[in-house]
């Protein structure tokens, strides 16, 4: 499959993910909804059950739905971490699951009317795209995130939060898409920010049951290693990325960031659904 | 206990070419884009160092197979090629004037010595002849009893052809390829038992050279007869009227009846190279069923 072919093919799902299923239509963080409540009111025919304030409910016997300042348009900035780390898959290439959610991420932020920021970031933004607040602007973006040249390449989380505290002043949503084994420092950007995490990882990279004797060759460093996967360094192996992933879970759960791991085998949908609900 | 080495000691330069052939020109292995390789690298690194440590242990071995460990035992001759030297020495009376006796005594002494690698045998004769000492590599305890022996120890007449027969019966069972008997007789056959054609012929069935040497002038001796004995037994007649000539004999059998072997070292080498070579040749089954077995559970 060519590049455009992948890039089309991608698009198509992704729109039909998003506007061809009742289920699907809405990615609920981006809420349409001003984040900043206005007041607490009874419920009235016509009002959204989903606003009911069920503890003040609970607490009064009557029904109360909170109400929130007029709607703004919402920045999303969606955070492409361009690492050598994602050259790899076995089922799909994690690079393009990225362009993936980037793509889920820019039609349901502009079909709320909130501006898609889309950001390709290394050590250094490499590529910033206007805020896009139509749908061929995020195509751009998506196309751009299937042609980059990943390999070499090693992104640098610390420097990507320092940047986007710089460079995002106004409160927004935050998404970061990417492969990250080490806990990132983005406790202050947690806290600016209402802030997620989508890793994507491939299965295989659980349990690479390599034959004996094989090079692997580090897509971000270039290096080469010699590895030998028996059954017990496939097992130590193993044991190494799931104790990484609960510290990544629990930091990110501490400081109230969003997480969730995308499989290469599976929708991407399904796990951004669950994200930002 | 002999010295322990090595019979190609050259081949452990090969560990050196397996050293610079493992730094410089790794194994081509089938080569995957793969994240975080370093720390998978990491991760197994013990597994790769065993293994890496037994493929080179296992090399090590065939090596040193290779260089052939021996044991060396201490230099010991090939009998089979030596000579057998039957001294036959006169101890008649008429050994003693002129001091005739110490003197061939003293030059018989140096010739056993400079017959290192020979069997050496001594037969004394008399009235009667008796062997001293029969064919022995044991050149201390010969050269002992040659002192020991004096004019008259067996009569003093000259019992020459009993002598030389007896001294045959030396060789009797003997496989040496060169069997030397000396004769040296300062005096005629006088006494006795045996027939002078018993004592050649019985020389000449064992394959024995006779060298004879007539000490003194000539008329005390027999020229012809020694001649005789010489000529049939494929030896040779000396004559020697003083110290110094009789020395010169002694040195021209030497020189004739060269040792093949001397002067050559046979060393008994004993080889242990089947040991590593096994050792290696296992481990190397065992890295080979063991890289099978994982390469079969994985399919």
């Amino acid at each position: 499959m060519t590049q455009d072919e992948r890039f089309k093919a991608l698009i198509i799902k992704a729109r039909r993910r998003l506007f061809g299923e009742r289920a699907g239509r809405h990615l609920s963080a981006l809420k349409g909804e001003g984040l900043d409540l206005a007041e607490i009111r009874e419920y009235r025919d016509g009002d959204d059950v989903r606003k009911i304030n069920w503890r003040v409910t609970a607490r009064t016997a009557q029904a109360h739905v909170n109400l929130f300042e007029e709607r703004k348009a919402l920045d999303v900035a969606a955070v492409f971490l361009v690492d050598g780390a994602v050259y790899f898959g076995s089922v799909r290439q994690k690079q393009e699951v990225m362009a993936e959610i980037m793509a889920l991420l820019g039609f349901a932020a502009v079909a709320r009317e909130d501006r898609f920021r889309p950001i390709f970031f290394e050590r250094a933004p490499l590529r910033l795209f206007r805020p896009q607040t139509d749908y061929k602007g995020v195509y751009g973006a998506v196309e751009y995130a299937l042609g980059l040249e990943v390999l070499g390449k090693r992104a640098d989380p610390t420097a990507l939060a320092d940047y986007l505290i710089r460079a995002l002043p106004r409160r927004c949503v935050v998404v970061v898409v990417g492969d990250m084994w080490d806990i990132p420092a983005f406790d202050a950007l947690s806290a600016r920010h209402e802030l997620y995490i989508a890793r994507v990882r491939d299965p295989f990279e659980m349990s690479p049951a390599f034959f004996e004797g094989v090079t692997l060759q580090d897509p971000a460093s270039g290096g080469a290693f010699e590895v030998e996967m028996t059954q017990g360094a496939l097992r130590a192996w193993r044991q190494e990325r799931e104790a990484a992933d609960r510290d990544f879970e629990a930091y990110c759960l501490a400081r109230g960031i969003g997480h969730t791991l995308v499989w290469t085998d599976e929708d991407p949908f399904e796990k951004l659904r669950e994200l930002l609900r | 206990m002999g010295e322990f080495g090595f019979v190609h000691p050259w081949a452990f330069s090969l560990l050196v070419v397996y050293g610079v052939c493992r730094r410089f020109c790794p194994q081509k292995s089938e080569r995957f884009w793969f994240p975080y390789a370093k720390r998978a690298a990491k991760t197994t690194a013990k597994r790769r160092w065993l293994k890496e440590v037994l493929r080179a242990l296992a090399f090590a071995l065939l090596v040193t197979a290779l260089a052939d460990p021996a044991r060396f035992d201490s230099v010991a001759l090939e009998r089979d090629r030596g000579y057998e030297i039957s001294l036959i020495l006169d101890a008649s009376g008429s050994m003693e004037i002129s001091n005739k006796f110490k003197i061939v005594k003293k030059i018989i002494e140096e010739f056993i010595q400079q017959r290192k690698h020979d069997k050496i045998g001594l037969t004394i004769f008399g009235d009667f002849a008796y062997v001293a000492v029969p064919l022995t590599y044991d050149k201390s305890s010969l050269l002992r009893l040659l002192d020991k022996i004096e004019v008259g120890i067996a009569g003093t007449h000259t019992a020459l052809y009993e002598a030389l027969f007896i001294s045959t019966k030396l060789f009797y069972k003997s496989k040496a390829k060169n069997k030397i008997a000396i004769l040296l007789t300062d005096g005629m056959e006088s006494v006795g038992s045996v027939p002078l054609r018993v004592a050649v012929e019985t020389a000449k069935k064992y394959g024995i050279r006779v060298y004879t040497i007539g000490v003194g002038s000539v008329g005390d001796y027999d020229p012809f007869v020694l001649e005789k004995i010489a000529r049939q037994t494929g030896g040779k007649f000396f004559k020697a009227d003083s110290a110094a000539k009789l020395a010169e004999v002694y040195q021209t059998i030497d020189r004739l009846e060269k040792s093949e072997i001397t002067g050559e070292r046979y060393v008994r080498v004993t080889h242990y190279f089947p040991w590593p070579l096994g050792a290696g040749t296992a481990l190397l089954f065992w890295l080979l069923f063991e890289g099978a077995v994982r390469a079969r559970r994985r399919v």
